[in-house]
């Protein structure tokens, strides 16, 4: 028995300070975090979350008409779109928190979410 | 048993940190052909509701008043200088910018210069979409002799004339810069103490997020995520130019809309050029206008035109190769270990 109040009192604080540690070193050096959950901006709205984790197709019909966004394996994209340029489409997959696609024309965003955040806006 | 309270303890508090987010006001637009982003923070929503509503209020008034291509005061301007015709009763805001931009013009050995509306509208670029072009070497060529500059306007009163009809002004490159100080104005008179606003890219501080600064992240030219962060104080802003928004690909070949006035031809390999503008009056519209200069000038003159311009923090990102100044470099932070490994990193003085 004195055996295992001598393991509480001093290898718990270790402990304590080790999990602190951690999550602190967590917190400050893990910036490619995959996030979990993709949010569509449409027309200047939140359209939605989704979880990353389901095969999903939304299809938005906007002024230049209808894009599709696809969501599978933890990722998600532009699929299709009805602009000339095609850039949000041939950037392909996102899954990292803070990695936004932006179909301007369309006015369609998808933006991955995380518990944090890298930076609070982009400069682009 | 202690052991696991611990455990439970810790893994609590962990949580309640990344639960805690007091008062974010977060609003999207769609404003100037771009997405307008504006963040306040730590005041009640419906403040910064009313606050966001004046600010946009005030970007549709600008847009309405300096659209390069659909009907406006500056579009009007234009139509006026192309038939040798004065324009009259110009708004005294208008004239202001003009001159302002003119001295920016001036100051920047006229690489940064609105007044190649014509060479731009060539290109293609005076458009929402645009479309693959082959240029014709001869009316560039053309086009560039015609040597448009805003010097050759002539400001009386509220009238304006030009000696050269070949003046086509385009505030691409100034008025969303323009925008932000205004909006920061506008913040400032709501009372709002901390807000980050990004119009298409550009942003301005106020205050900052909670108890530490705005955070900022600079995107990767080909990559869907942010290269670098830095930390945006009260008053400062940042700009990029790149050729990664607005392009257009030919035979392998990348054209953008940042076109180099003195050649007539897009800007080639330079990926993008990155300014950090200290705090003043139009930092905004610095932060815009100055990243112009330094993207289209020549790398071995670029260090002349930073002096010049008094950009004293700057990041240009080429083909793997990086180059910043000394103060740029202490303020960002590469988010990607590999970023380094895989650039040859330039630091100047």
């Amino acid at each position: 028995m004195k055996l295992r109040s001598n393991f509480f009192l001093g290898d718990c604080l270790i402990i304590l300070v080790s999990l602190i540690f951690i999550i602190f070193a967590f917190k400050t050096f893990w910036h490619f975090e995959t996030g979990s959950v993709v949010q569509v901006n449409f027309q200047g709205k939140t359209y939605g979350n989704f979880s990353l984790y389901q095969d999903k197709k939304i299809s938005l019909v906007g002024k230049e008409g209808s894009s599709m966004i696809e969501i599978k394996d933890g990722r998600a994209r532009i699929k299709t779109a009805p602009c000339k340029n095609q850039y949000c489409v041939q950037q392909g997959w996102i899954n990292f928190t803070g990695q936004i696609l932006i179909c301007i024309p369309n006015e369609v965003s998808i933006e991955i979410l995380g518990k944090t955040k890298a930076y609070d806006s982009l400069n682009y | 048993m202690r052991f696991i309270k611990f455990f439970f303890i810790v893994l609590g508090f962990s949580f309640l940190q990344s639960c805690s987010n007091p008062s974010l006001y977060q609003s999207k637009h769609y404003v100037f052909g771009t997405i307008v982003d504006i963040s306040i923070y730590g005041e009640d929503e419906k403040k910064a509701e009313d606050a966001t509503k004046a600010v946009l209020k005030e970007f549709t008034r600008l847009h309405n008043s300096l659209h390069a291509w659909e009907k406006s005061d500056l579009t009007n301007l234009n139509e006026s200088i192309s038939k040798n015709k004065s324009y009259r009763n110009a708004s005294l805001e208008l004239i202001e910018i003009i001159k302002n931009a003119r001295e920016l013009e001036i100051a920047s050995n006229h690489l940064f210069n609105p007044a190649i509306g014509e060479l731009i509208d060539y290109w293609g670029f005076h458009q929402e979409e645009f479309n693959p072009m082959h240029p014709n070497q001869s009316k560039i060529k053309n086009l560039v002799e015609r040597g448009p500059s805003l010097d050759q306007l002539h400001i009386t009163g509220t009238t304006i004339r030009s000696s050269n009809p070949h003046v086509k002004i385009d505030l691409g490159g100034y008025a969303k810069g323009y925008a932000l100080d205004r909006a920061s104005k506008i913040l400032h008179e709501y009372h709002i103490k901390s807000a980050l606003i990004n119009i298409g890219g550009n942003i301005i501080a106020i205050g900052q997020h909670g108890n530490k600064p705005w955070r900022v992240g600079i995107q990767d030219p080909r990559g869907a995520q942010a290269i670098a962060k830095v930390d945006l104080l009260d008053g400062w802003a940042i700009g990029t130019s790149g050729d990664y928004q607005r392009y257009f690909m030919n035979d392998g070949k990348r054209y953008c809309h940042l076109i180099n006035p003195l050649t007539g031809y897009p800007v080639q390999g330079v990926h993008s050029a990155t300014v950090l503008i200290e705090p003043s009056q139009n930092a905004g519209t610095l932060s815009d206008v100055l990243s112009k200069p330094l993207f289209i000038s020549k790398k071995e003159d670029r260090k002349d035109m930073a002096k010049k311009l008094q950009i004293y923090h700057y990041l240009i990102i080429e083909d793997k190769h990086i180059s910043m100044t000394k103060t740029m470099a202490d303020k960002i932070q590469f988010l990607n270990p590999h970023t380094q490994k895989n650039n040859q990193i330039e630091i100047t003085l």
